[in-house]
């Protein structure tokens, strides 16, 4: 055991940076003057956050005061499903790619105690959320009900436990895509598409399995307890109902068996994953290597499409590049499906209503919104300087103008959302009947905000570059460009909603008015699009260019 | 030392890497492998250190499998890699700990092994920084520092004077000395030609995964240079 306890503490160390928490040097020194000041800063935040939490729940605690069971289902199963979630997405980054397996297989570790240490890594780094977010949430339904110290020890103690399951069977999902991917070629490219598969599939089963279509059409809350509808999805998942049934009743057997069920299956999974670990970390580092080439007469491509090219396969090589920015797009085919289920259920019923047609160019602005929200958080294009790190070299002294190399970073963030960004187009056109001047305005919208946030991203790419990186998620994940690019994003979410707010829902100018006046507005706004598009563009060829100069590599 | 008898390894896409491979290192060898690149020599490295599962042949440390018993070879075994990959958020000394800890050593032991080692490669005054402060000079000699804290019985070297400054080879090669002399087996690759003809008494030359040459070096050599004798059988 001391071994795994000191892997883990050098490995958490590692991972979290804490030396820099502690650290004596000068920089460090300075910012520990101010101490005190950060440490309550800090605490502000925490409470704020944690109140937050508290207030929001507490006022649904106030409403289903008669069915609180139903409130700790929703925390069992909203854990539960965002753990299984995360760690389908995180397992392999953690369990399958970590770097540091050539130094631990050549110690003396048994398989069986790196795995065990990777697993708790992946458990801590998913119980900062938990407590953070369900925590409070169980402590509003607390002090709601009166409770004793033992309901918080029992509660927090039992919250524990929940993300085990998920992260076990995650794993090993995780594990199976990746085992069956390693068979390939392109082992990421296949993993990719599996997950992805894989986490739409429990949407559109989630959205199958309880009758989500009647819960929707129910509005009275009273009516949504009376049928039992929760009872009927916690029976389905029996941890989250012997959770449930734990607290809600201070039931103290189910609170047992699900202590059981989730240490069984914790030592079930050590006993049958080791070898399987071991077999698919081995399996994925060998790098598919033939030897049989024999030398062909090559084709000639110009440099922009060799450019694209290189682009496009680095991208496409790594698995948290890819992961990182096609969650966007990913929440488009999200709702995708949604339409395409809507379109089976709710939506005849909508379409018959006279109104409908007045509602047309609504929907077409929702449509819109959802596109700007979902397609323009995470260009590719706000790590593609980045990434390049040491090798950046390479691409600085090409005899090729700068402007193309900027199109062959541009376009590879074309490559997932334009096919979703038309796609959407033509669903809505499809599902909702709508006239072509909507769908235009719905593709208009949609492609012009990935192109502003491919050069955006590029722009920022070139302000905060990160080029010394150890690790490719310092560069993808967590520059000061990437979450600069973020916020953009979002700000232009704010200010397509400010913009419909003001001169459409106030009619500042041109009297617009809602009915009336959407569509106008779409096409307005797509037009302030086009210009921002030229102004960043100039941007990019001016200032831009003498950054990419200015690029140490 | 390091018996490998007959090991093979075969890639996922069908190259075989190592083909029939077979090497005995004692006690107080030095052992060179000499190779181009991708002849095989990373990867005998590492399934010699169990990194690497193989498909067939054994490979035993101190007449242990490293298939039946990892462990216990490993433990034997010190590794030093072409490319340190280690944790860069941690400082020297904290990387030296997290080793001595998983190796074992005691208390007293480690200061002085610690100290001592890192006076030699003059690491000492660097041990507090963060290693992704460091060159790629100073991760080499942390890693070998690291290496050197168990008494290993078999070193095991990819590459080791790569990024290292001319005195640090220097005493690299002293270390390794010192350390045959006290019956320990030292096994490493190396494209420096001058360097294993003149400091190995044992050298194998591995070509397409098979070994083509296996002895001791001044049998191997004779009347030429190691890099006449090494080109030469690279154009055959």
């Amino acid at each position: 055991m001391s071994m795994f306890f000191a892997l883990l503490k050098t490995d958490l160390r590692n991972t979290y940076s804490l030396n820099r928490l502690f650290s004596r040097s000068k920089r460090m020194k300075k910012l520990s003057a101010k101490g005190p000041l950060a440490a309550i800063f800090a605490l502000a935040v925490l409470a704020i956050w944690v109140f937050y939490i508290y207030t929001l729940f507490s006022t649904y605690v106030e409403l289903l005061s008669n069915a609180i069971f139903v409130l700790f289902g929703v925390i069992a199963i909203g854990e539960s499903v965002t753990t299984f979630i995360y760690t389908i997405r995180m397992a392999p980054v953690h369990l399958f790619s970590f770097k540091d397996y050539d130094l631990l297989m050549s110690m003396p570790f048994k398989p069986v105690t790196v795995l065990l240490e990777k697993v708790v890594k992946l458990y801590v780094g998913n119980l900062l959320l938990t407590y953070a977010v369900f925590g409070p949430m169980l402590v509003a339904i607390g002090t709601s009900r009166g409770d004793g110290p033992l309901y918080y020890v029992a509660s927090l103690l039992l919250l524990f436990f929940v993300p085990m399951l998920p992260i076990l069977v995650g794993t090993l999902i995780g594990g199976l895509f990746m085992w069956i991917s390693s068979k390939f070629r392109k082992t990421n490219l296949v993993n990719m598409i599996f997950s992805f598969l894989f986490i739409l599939l429990i949407m559109v089963f989630s959205m199958g399995i309880g009758g989500l279509s009647g819960f929707a059409a129910e509005s009275d809350m009273e009516a949504i307890v009376e049928m039992d509808f929760f009872w009927d999805i916690l029976e389905k998942y029996p941890p989250a109902l012997l959770f449930t049934k734990a607290l809600d009743s201070y039931d103290v057997l189910s609170g047992a068996i699900f202590l059981g069920i989730n240490l069984a299956a914790f030592a079930i999974f050590v006993l049958i994953f080791t070898r399987g670990f071991n077999k698919i970390n081995l399996a994925l580092r060998e790098n598919q290597s033939k030897s049989n080439y024999t030398f062909r007469r090559q084709e000639v491509s110009g440099a922009f499409s060799a450019l694209f090219r290189n682009e496009r396969r680095r991208y496409f090589s790594s698995f948290v590049y890819v992961y990182n920015t096609a969650s966007g797009p990913i929440v488009g085919i999200i709702f995708l499906v949604m339409m395409v289920f809507l379109g089976n259920t709710v939506l005849p019923e909508l379409l018959d209503t006279f109104l409908f047609d007045e509602l047309k160019p609504f929907i077409a602005g929702i449509m819109a919104a959802l596109l700007i929200f979902s397609l323009t958080i995470a260009p590719t294009t706000a790590a593609t300087i980045s990434y390049e790190g040491k090798a950046f070299w390479l691409t600085k002294t090409m005899p090729v103008p700068v402007e193309r190399i900027y199109w062959s970073k541009i376009c590879v963030n074309f490559l997932i959302p334009v096919p979703i960004t038309v796609a959407i187009s033509i669903a809505s056109h499809l599902l909702f009947r709508l006239e072509l001047q909507h769908t235009l305005a719905i593709l208009l919208i949609g492609l012009l905000c990935i192109i502003l946030t491919s050069f955006t991203g590029l722009y920022i790419n070139l302000h905060f570059p990160k080029m010394n990186w150890s690790t490719p998620n310092q560069a993808i994940k967590n520059s000061l460009s990437v979450f600069v690019s973020v916020f953009v994003g979002f700000g232009l979410v704010l200010l397509a909603g400010l913009g419909y707010f003001l001169f459409v829902v106030k009619g500042f100018i041109f009297g617009l008015e809602p009915f009336t006046g959407t569509l106008p507005f779409m096409y307005g706004f797509a037009l302030f699009l086009v210009v921002l598009c030229a102004g960043i563009w100039i941007l990019l060829r001016t200032n831009g260019k003498k950054l990419f100069d200015a690029i140490e590599a | 030392m390091l018996s490998i008898q007959h090991l093979t390894k075969v890639y996922k896409g069908g190259k075989k890497a190592v083909d029939d491979l077979s090497l005995e290192i004692n006690a107080g060898d030095i052992f060179g492998f000499i190779g181009h690149n991708g002849a095989g020599k990373t990867t005998t490295i590492k399934c010699a250190t169990g990194i690497l599962d193989f498909s067939d042949g054994e490979i035993f440390v101190d007449g242990i499998s490293i298939k039946e018993d990892p462990i216990a070879c490993k433990k034997r075994i010190a590794y030093v890699p072409d490319n340190p990959e280690i944790y860069e958020n941690l400082t020297g000394i904290q990387y030296l700990n997290f080793i001595a800890d998983i190796y074992e050593v005691p208390k007293e032991v480690r200061n002085q092994r610690m100290k001592e080692y890192g006076d030699t490669f003059e690491l000492t005054s660097d041990m507090g920084s963060q290693i992704s402060s460091y060159s790629h000079g100073m991760k080499q000699k942390l890693v070998l520092i690291s290496a050197l804290l168990h008494d290993p019985k078999l070193l095991i070297l990819d590459e080791p004077f790569v990024g290292l400054d001319p005195k640090a080879s220097f005493t690299l090669k002293e270390m390794m000395r010192q350390m045959c002399q006290r019956g320990c087996a030292i096994f490493f690759s190396t494209h420096v030609l001058e360097v294993a003809e003149k400091f190995c008494t044992n050298i194998a030359i591995i070509k397409a995964g098979k070994v083509i040459v296996n002895g001791k070096t001044q049998d191997i050599v004779g009347d030429k240079s190691l890099e006449e004798l090494f080109l030469g059988l690279l154009e055959e």
